[in-house]
């Protein structure tokens, strides 16, 4: 398939995962904010400080000068989509088409106000039906596994984030006795990761911080952790590389860079990643990522227009200087 | 069927004004070929066509088919409004439009061909020399090149009017880049699930086969690859046609590709993919010539490909259409266009030119300059109902500004008299009025030349204007050819 | 005479660019009065060459480079043989007249030769004179009226900025005889080619270090002749031709696209040089 619409694809997947994670985010808000005491937890959680309660949820939903606000996710979503309709099924485009038609009324921003949760949950529930689609529509070639590469890219990054922004909570007391805020703060970061009920029925409702980032990093079969992503990531990869290759060309470094990140959840037990400490293991689980999506562009996305050394390239086509003839 | 009512009673107060009407021979007489129709629209109530109005709406605005209005990134989406009263055009009447629209289209490609290479015509007097080569859509850069089959325009969309005797007039080719195509396909398609009932009725032709018709063509002119690679060339997605690029591919089922997807190697075009280069055989561009090839053409257009017209020119890719079409539908030429069937087809035209006054030339520029208040004035390369001037409706100061355009630059302006386009009842908010429509056939020409059965009824939504352009307050409807 | 020439063309870029696209007109032109006896197109690094012809009859390159490279070097070297010793001499049979084609493309304004009514107006004294006197005249008033200048124009100036100038390069000078051929009814066209300089009367001076224009105009006495507005003289055997168009933007020795971002830098060197045909003293 053609390297922007790969890409393009790639990065639609990308906004709706975000946008599915910023929607869970402000249902967070919502929750933390009828328990008290928790005032010094948000600001990490949603990456803004400052910001009074309403204002939070204004600028997780609707703020367009916040590039990953759920409206401006969805936006960015739909501007994509519009140019590569062609890769997807109509049921697929029209459900992104729509929930953006929706947003653009004159009416939104005032139910955003009034009922950012509820709101934000509507547009989760259209945003997890286009994943659904495209998980029912789509043949399993190229264009699925580019979405999919975007999905799980996008998701263990996230998870990765959410968990390095509260690992200062465990640096005070790791532990095994959690206070009553911290129940909260840690429930919190399951919710955020949708992975509260998941996680009741893996360790019976007893939220130890340990055992958090343990299900949100190691789990292998729950689909939110990051080491399912980062493998299903990998394997999304290995197919658009298998095919690559079949033609002679180079599959380039991406797999090998994210298949090093996937080790690393793998086969790293919860002990060792405090041994090593928390925030150093998520900063190098985050770094690969961003290294292997950017060889990721190198290889299948954008420019390259032969293996073999990494140009700068612009998009844009330059002309060259013309000889004047002058003597 | 002698039982038929000849009077719909929904329509009671429908006047055809005096205009030929495409439903009613006379106030309260139906048309044969209307008449299970109106039979239909009688047993309907206001708030149920208002209701299957709506849901066509809808379904437009779901799948996105929308244009940007003035090319426009950042302005409104609109979609072109849509009415349900399908035009219906009999299976006799469809022939004859038929062999004309056939022998039109061979001899234009016949026109072309000859005046990028010998220029027999341009030899006579039949028509000036300078006229065609000075034209804007001329393209030097496109002499001596044997396209395959002899084809340079492999989709053609040429407009249809019909005056006051209900005669079939041709009022323009589009040879570039026709469009609108798509809402041939999807005005079928959205009719038949809001409304399906009033199909029953009629055999109607299908038109869902013209992506593959197309393709077909497409695929017919690729340079000598048994399995070519066709791919669909836009402007990107702030074109107001995209959706139509996006519909044609996927219905095609081909790439969508932007000019930097494409490049040129040892005269081939490749585009990028994810599995690395591919070779291209046969681009079916929606981009004009001006942008195609920045080393040809206008050097600041960076949305095309460097080298595409000397790997043209070399016969190692094949654009449809092909380079310099412009030419044959340049407004002056059109003039000729009966003289060009003549000449090299030996024939008399089929369908009718309207009526053209030519103002590079002396006598008939001073007929336009003294009769402006009765003629149509149109730039000769302007579409889409810009650059134009409806002589009986404009105020005083336009026809004075039209006059001094005409003065300044005779080379680009024709004139024609103003039609009384024949009108179409149509869906006005609780009722049906007259309103006036023209047709927009598409030809395909590859191996055979192929005119997909139906049309795009474009239809003046505003009462009395003459401007039916989607651009400028223009809506469509279903046109229905029926069996034999 | 015979002559060699050695045209030169560099591109340095100041990082690595790819997928460059050059397409060239640099001969060779076979007509009545010169032979390519021999072209060689070479390019470093590794490119693909692909010759054609272009819409006005002249043979073009297509060079294409997809790697990543800093430096483009285009290199033709060729031996022609003209053959026009004395430019005045009436040709052996009269002229045919040009067909419509021919007529519309060089007597009608092209994209760097628009209408302009200064042309007409300094042409007007010329329009009733015998054609192929005229077009001499003409040269010699452009070459006397407009100052050689290599600061004030570029590829793209129009005719009408260097007449509000007075001063242009051969190329701008050449624009402008055409202009004025043009609006007496001459046929006039743009020539891209060599000179082989000397010192003789008779003889170019100036253009040998580069590329050189100068304009054919087509009279019913003597057929496509050239002028040499910026040597004011006649074009004879000691000019090349490349190719031959309206203006110079049909007929760009080179003009390409790379992708990149880097700097850019062009150097052009000519050479041409008088060849002694062996065993020319020898029958």
């Amino acid at each position: 398939m053609l390297s922007r619409v790969a890409d393009d694809l790639y990065w639609v997947a990308r906004y709706v995962e975000r946008g599915i994670a910023v929607s869970r985010l402000v249902d967070v808000t919502r929750h933390l904010e009828l328990d008290a005491g928790t005032e010094d937890f948000w600001a990490p959680l949603v990456g803004a400080i400052d910001l009074a309660s309403e204002d939070v949820r204004f600028y997780l939903t609707s703020d367009t000068m916040n590039p990953d606000s759920l409206v401006s996710c969805v936006r960015a979503a739909r501007t994509l989509a519009r140019g590569v309709r062609e890769a997807m099924s109509s049921e697929m485009w029209e459900e992104l088409n729509t929930l953006y038609g929706s947003l653009a009324t004159p009416t939104t921003s005032r139910q955003v106000r009034g009922e950012a949760v509820s709101f934000a949950r509507l547009v989760r529930e259209r945003l997890q039906a286009f994943q659904g689609l495209a998980e029912s529509t789509l043949a399993r070639e190229e264009e699925w596994h580019f979405l999919e590469l975007g999905k799980f890219v996008e998701r263990a990054d996230g998870v990765a984030r959410v968990l390095n922004r509260q690992s200062h909570l465990l640096a005070a007391g790791q532990g095994s006795d959690p206070t009553g805020p911290d129940v909260v703060r840690w429930l919190a970061v399951l919710r955020t990761c949708g992975s509260a009920e998941a996680y009741a029925r893996y360790y019976s409702l007893r939220v130890e911080p340990a055992r958090v980032v343990e299900f949100l990093l190691l789990n292998a079969v729950f689909p939110q952790s990051v080491r399912f992503s980062l493998v299903s990531a990998c394997a999304a990869l290995d197919a658009v590389g298998t095919l690559r290759a079949a033609v002679g060309n180079d599959p380039g470094p991406a797999a090998r860079t994210l298949g090093r990140a996937r080790a690393q959840v793998e086969l790293t037990a919860i002990d060792e990643v405090f041994e090593r400490g928390l925030e150093s293991f998520l900063t190098d689980i985050q770094l690969l990522i961003a290294q292997a999506s950017d060889e990721l562009s190198a290889t299948y996305l954008r420019d390259q227009p032969q293996p073999g050394r990494l140009v700068g390239v612009a998009r844009a086509t330059q002309l060259m200087a013309a000889q004047q003839q002058q003597q | 069927m002698s039982a038929a009512p000849r009077v719909a009673p929904t329509v009671p107060a429908y006047r055809p004004d005096g205009f030929w009407d495409e439903m009613f021979e006379a106030p309260g007489r139906v048309r044969p070929h209307y008449v299970d129709l109106a039979r239909r629209l009688a047993t309907l109530a206001a708030p149920d066509v208002a209701k299957r109005q709506r849901a066509a709406e809808l379904s437009f605005q779901a799948q996105g088919i929308t244009f940007s209005v003035n090319q426009d990134p950042s302005g409104p989406e609109k979609t072109m409004p849509f009415d349900l009263i399908p035009r219906i055009v009999e299976a006799e009447e469809w022939a004859r439009i038929e062999r004309g629209l056939e022998q039109r289209v061979r001899a234009l490609n016949l026109f072309l061909h000859d005046i990028y290479h010998e220029q027999r015509i341009l030899r006579t007097n039949l028509i000036p020399a300078d006229l065609v080569l000075g034209a804007r859509g001329y393209r030097r850069e496109f002499r001596n090149v044997d396209v395959p089959l002899g084809v340079y325009t492999h989709v053609v969309g040429s407009d249809l009017v019909r005056d006051g005797t209900g005669t079939w007039f041709v009022l323009e080719d589009n040879l570039r880049v026709p469009s609108g195509v798509s809402y041939l396909v999807e005005n079928r398609r959205v009719l038949k699930r809001v409304w399906p009932q009033i199909f029953t009725d009629y055999q109607v032709r299908p038109v869902e086969g013209y992506p593959q018709d197309l393709l077909d063509v497409l695929r017919s002119v690729a340079p000598g690859s048994d399995a070519p690679t066709v791919v669909l060339l836009t402007p990107g997605v702030h074109n107001s046609a995209f959706f139509e690029h996006a519909f044609l591919a996927k219905t095609m089922g081909i790439d969508l590709v932007q000019g930097s997807d494409l490049f040129v190697d040892d005269a081939a075009v490749y585009m990028r993919t994810t599995r690395g280069r591919r070779r291209v055989d046969v681009i079916y561009r929606r981009v004009d010539d001006d942008f195609l090839d920045p080393l040809a053409f206008r050097h600041d257009s960076l949305l095309g490909v460097p080298g595409l017209l000397a790997t043209c020119r070399m016969g190692r890719v094949t654009l449809a259409n092909q380079i310099g079409t412009g030419v044959a539908d340049d407004k002056a030429i059109y003039a000729y266009v009966p003289t060009i069937i003549k000449f090299y087809l030996g024939e008399d035209e089929i369908l009718p030119n309207v009526k053209t006054y030519v103002a590079d030339d002396p006598t008939e520029r001073a007929y336009i300059l003294e009769h402006i208040g009765e003629l149509v004035v149109k730039s000769v390369n302007e579409s889409g109902g810009y650059g134009m001037l409806i002589g009986p409706h404009a105020p005083a100061a336009d026809r004075e500004e039209y006059r001094t355009r005409v003065r300044d630059d005779p080379r680009g302006y024709i004139a024609q008299p103003t039609l009384a386009l024949s009108r179409h009842p149509t869906w006005s908010g609780d009722h049906l009025e007259g309103r006036h429509v023209d047709l927009r056939p598409f030809i395909l020409f590859g191996r055979d030349v192929t005119v997909t059965p139906g049309g795009l009824t474009r239809v003046a939504l505003r009462g009395g204007s003459l401007v039916v352009n989607s651009s400028q307050g223009g809506g469509a409807k279903d046109t229905w050819v029926l069996e034999a | 005479m015979r002559i060699s020439v050695e045209h030169k063309t560099t591109l340095e870029y100041s990082a690595d660019v790819v997928e460059s696209v050059m397409d060239a007109r640099l001969g060779p032109r076979t007509d009545e009065h010169q032979r390519w006896i021999s072209f060689d197109l070479r390019v470093e690094p590794d490119a693909s060459v692909r010759r054609y012809n272009d819409g006005f009859g002249n043979a073009a390159h297509l060079i294409t480079v997809s790697r990543p490279h800093q430096t483009l070097d285009v290199v033709t070297r060729g031996e022609i043989e003209t053959t026009l010793a004395d430019p005045f001499q009436l040709p052996r049979s009269r002229p045919t007249a040009l067909g419509p084609g021919d007529s519309a493309d060089y007597l009608n304004s092209s994209p760097l030769i628009p209408e302009a009514a200064e042309l007409g107006a300094i042409a007007a004294p010329f329009k009733e004179r015998e054609p192929f006197e005229a077009v001499g005249d003409l040269m010699h008033l452009v070459h006397e009226r407009f100052e050689y200048r290599s600061d004030v124009t570029d590829v793209e100036t129009s005719v009408a900025d260097v007449l509000s100038h007075s001063s242009g390069v051969c190329q701008d000078f050449a624009h402008v005889l055409i202009g004025l051929c043009r609006a007496i009814a001459i046929p006039a066209r743009y020539v891209s080619g060599y000179i082989l300089a000397g010192n003789d009367p008779g003889v170019p001076k100036r253009g040998a270090a580069a590329s050189h224009a100068w304009i054919e105009a087509f009279t019913p006495t003597h057929g496509w002749r050239g002028f040499d507005p910026t040597n004011d003289l006649m074009a004879s055997e000691h000019h090349v031709k490349m190719a031959v168009g309206r203006d110079y933007h049909d007929v760009p020795p080179t003009r390409g696209t790379f992708r990149g971002i880097a700097d850019e830098e062009l150097s052009v060197a000519v050479t041409t040089k008088p060849v002694v045909a062996p065993g020319s003293s020898g029958r």
